[in-house]
């Protein structure tokens, strides 16, 4: 079948659920109101909390949330053909992903812009606090493992993309230093940046730098695990730089990136009129693992991420001007992450092979089809990139360039913020050292996911990745299954219908335990002792997310009769942390510039 | 038609967002958390926003943008510069100016750029340029 049909039957998809679904959520579940005055303009401090234009403030949000992560998930999971692949990406990012993202936005700008992990606290109970700073514990901590690995399995499979990726790090310094001096545009830069790390693949390309003879004299069992080391390396002196010296200007590069490769993505298929060479459903050799439950845990960022609530409800609605702008922002939010998910399998389908053994060849079992996915990738839209007349060898540097480069901010943001939960965590057990040291507290983000990068041996390298993804794709549920949880005893306690919030939830923490417990039972049989004891950890924590859902859901449903009382149309109640931080300027609601609905500036 | 005051965020207050899903501008906590979060020191935009926000009429749109952003800044550069008569490059100056870090725009004409002055001046430039409407 022709990719680019397939990738226009999803769109219209897309649309549909946008166009009728959301609205339907946003009248009935959600009961957005225009005239709700929310955080942006009740705590209107022009730093944190801003009224933004809602176009603005997608461009924000879908730069948060679209990265590596619905690349590399989409990638492994064609392994059971396209169909349940794209089914799932579709059915999720309508009706869970859409639900999820939506409703933390929504449920957040009617509690005064709080976060996700504190909401949790406030609408559940004070536990689900502590558990949710143990899931994003793991969370983070095997994002970080296993983008290490991505980018490490990238390095070997194309040495040509060192020499551009490495001096992106001093070039994105530059270009940072040169805009915080000049005070200049931060556009200009940014294009010659990218132009010239495109320049550098052609330098790559002539000195390809591999690490072989350095891991094997250094001892390591395969040169990937160099490249862990030396990238946690990097991510412990990166991670404590300031932002605006190397993450902010290396942002501004992966911003045009990303918009390239969907432009690359999009043109490619269309031009070279791609077919589809992997089956729609494929026959899965006897031991593989079954695409129920692991589908839906392979593929999480693409279908549904829990990560998500953490942007929608941290720094997206603190700037939404009106309320019913969290439809727009939220659900389209996660329309454009399905999308690139969507673009992910038509690479990895139509892009990476010319006949259905071609693709057989590179999906024979799923220990190698978790190894060779990210690179099945890179070589798809590398494919693509030559429909459009770009060499193969130098389209092939440019998909890795563009992989990699996502994969290391994500570390570089991944290492920081795990940093924080470790220094959060030392405060709330009482370890001063690792609340106050930031040295011990980097050191430790860092060493355990480099631990879990490095020592899950005693199985074959691609098989490990499959799993150890798969345990990040759970984590990252579960996150979404708390949010979730939050969004559905919300939504009851307003007596309005929860079953659209009840049905992802209900089904990720079905798949997610299912998958646990089946994963569990194969890694004690088979000895690994690194990913049992991990598992088992995770396990327990699903257990106790599925226990505080339904008791607080219960309590909810309990409550529906009784008398709610509603938000302050005003947004007024406690003023947030922030805005407590911002005294001078707290609230802004009495300020003479209000509107008949105290909102400003409209 | 009611007038837009744009706000170009400086190189250190704007949040690094294009981390993706996992890193992107995320806040874990409202409270507790947040104090290990070092944030960088906040430029002077919002002292400017707010001085201008009590100042200005409520049907003056008044936005905070990242200096990334280019996506939304640049067309709303060349609406203005255009609307303005500017071609050419004019236009192009104007659009540069606008797109620097830290810089003031009224209906996407630049009247600073590159550095925000006092909040009373931004409210007086901004009030000079809407004054003829």
């Amino acid at each position: 079948m022709p990719a680019f049909v397939v990738g226009a039957v999803v769109g219209i998809l897309f649309f549909v659920g946008y166009r009728y679904y959301s609205s339907y959520l946003a009248r009935r579940v959600y009961a957005l109101d225009p005239a709700f005055v929310t955080p942006a303009h009740r705590f209107n401090d022009g730093v944190d909390f801003v009224p933004t234009n809602k176009h603005v403030l997608f461009g924000h949000h879908f730069t948060s949330v679209a990265g590596a992560a619905p690349i590399v998930g989409p990638a492994i999971a064609v392994f059971w053909g396209w169909g349940p692949a794209l089914a799932w990406i579709v059915l999720g990012t309508i009706f869970a992903a859409g639900v999820h993202d939506f409703g933390s936005l929504a449920v957040s700008v009617r509690h005064k812009a709080r976060s996700i992990g504190t909401l949790a606290g406030e609408v559940i109970n004070g536990r689900a606090r502590m558990l949710f700073l143990a899931i994003i514990f793991f969370l983070l901590t095997l994002v970080n493992a296993v983008f290490a690995v991505v980018i490490g399995n990238l390095f070997v499979a194309n040495p040509g993309a060192v020499i551009p990726i490495v001096l992106e790090i001093p070039l994105a310094i530059f270009i940072g230093i040169y805009i915080y001096r000049t005070r200049s545009s931060a556009l200009l830069p940014s294009i010659v940046g990218v132009l010239v790390l495109y320049a550098l693949i052609l330098v790559g390309n002539a000195f390809p730098i591999s690490l072989d003879g350095w891991a094997e004299a250094l001892g390591f069992e395969q040169t990937r695990n160099l490249w862990v080391v030396l990238l946690f390396a990097y991510t412990w002196v990166a991670s404590r730089i300031p932002v605006w010296v190397l993450l902010q200007p290396r942002d501004y590069i992966n911003s045009h990136q990303l918009f390239i490769a969907l432009g690359v993505i999009a043109l490619g298929v269309i031009v070279g009129m791609d077919t589809i060479e992997a089956p729609v459903v494929n026959d899965v050799p006897e031991g593989a693992p079954s695409f129920f439950p692991f589908l839906f845990i392979t593929i999480a960022c693409g279908a549904i991420s829990g990560f998500h609530s953490l942007v929608a409800s941290g720094t997206s609605s603190k700037q939404l001007d009106k309320e019913t702008d969290a439809r727009y922002v939220g659900y389209m939010g996660a329309v454009g992450e399905g999308s690139l998910a969507t673009g992910s399998v038509l690479a990895t389908t139509a892009g990476v092979a010319a006949t259905q053994a071609d693709w057989e060849a590179l999906y024979p079992d799923f220990a190698t089809a978790s190894g060779g996915a990210t690179g099945n990738f890179v070589n798809g839209v590398a494919e693509f990139a030559n429909n459009l007349g770009v060499p193969l060898d130098l389209a092939t540097i440019f998909a890795a360039v563009v992989v990699i480069s996502f994969a290391a901010t994500t570390m570089d943001t991944g290492v920081r913020l795990q940093r924080y939960v470790v220094q959060e965590i030392g405060e709330l057990t009482g370890i001063r050292v690792l609340a106050r040291n930031l040295t011990l507290a980097t050191t430790v983000a860092v060493v355990i996911p480099l631990a879990m990068a490095l020592l899950p041996g005693g199985g074959e390298a691609g098989y490990t990745f499959g799993v150890l993804w798969q345990l990040f794709g759970t984590t990252n549920q579960l996150t979404a299954g708390l949010a979730l949880s939050v969004i559905a005893v919300w939504v009851t306690r307003r007596g309005r219908n929860p079953v659209a919030v009840l049905v992802p939830l209900v089904f990720l923490l079905v798949m997610t335990s299912w998958a646990l417990i089946t994963n569990l039972r194969n890694f004690v049989e088979a000895g690994q002792w690194v990913l049992a004891p991990l598992d088992a950890v995770i396990f327990v924590l699903a257990i106790w997310l599925m226990v505080e859902a339904a008791l607080s859901l219960r309590s909810a449903f309990r409550d529906r009769g009784r008398a709610v009382p509603a938000e302050d149309p005003t947004g007024g109640g406690e003023e947030s942390a922030v805005a407590r931080a911002n005294p001078e300027h707290g609230d802004s609601t009495a300020g003479p510039t209000e509107g008949p609905g105290g909102r400003a500036g409209r | 038609m009611s007038s837009r005051v744009v706000l170009v965020r400086g190189t250190r207050s704007a949040a690094p967002a294009a981390g993706g899903c996992c890193g992107g501008d995320v806040r874990l906590f409202d409270e507790g958390g947040g104090a290990h979060r070092h944030p960088p020191p906040a430029d002077d935009v919002g002292a400017v926003y707010r001085a201008l926000r009590s100042a200005l009429p409520a049907d003056v749109d008044v936005q905070v943008v990242s200096p990334s952003n280019w996506l939304w800044l640049l067309p709303e550069l060349v609406r203005g510069g255009r609307r303005r008569g500017l071609r050419g490059a004019a236009l192009r100056r104007s659009v540069r100016a606008g797109m620097a870090v830290s810089s003031v725009l009224v209906d996407g004409v630049p009247v600073a750029s590159g550095g925000l002055p006092e909040p009373a001046e931004v409210v007086a430039l901004v009030g000079r340029r809407l004054a003829p409407r």
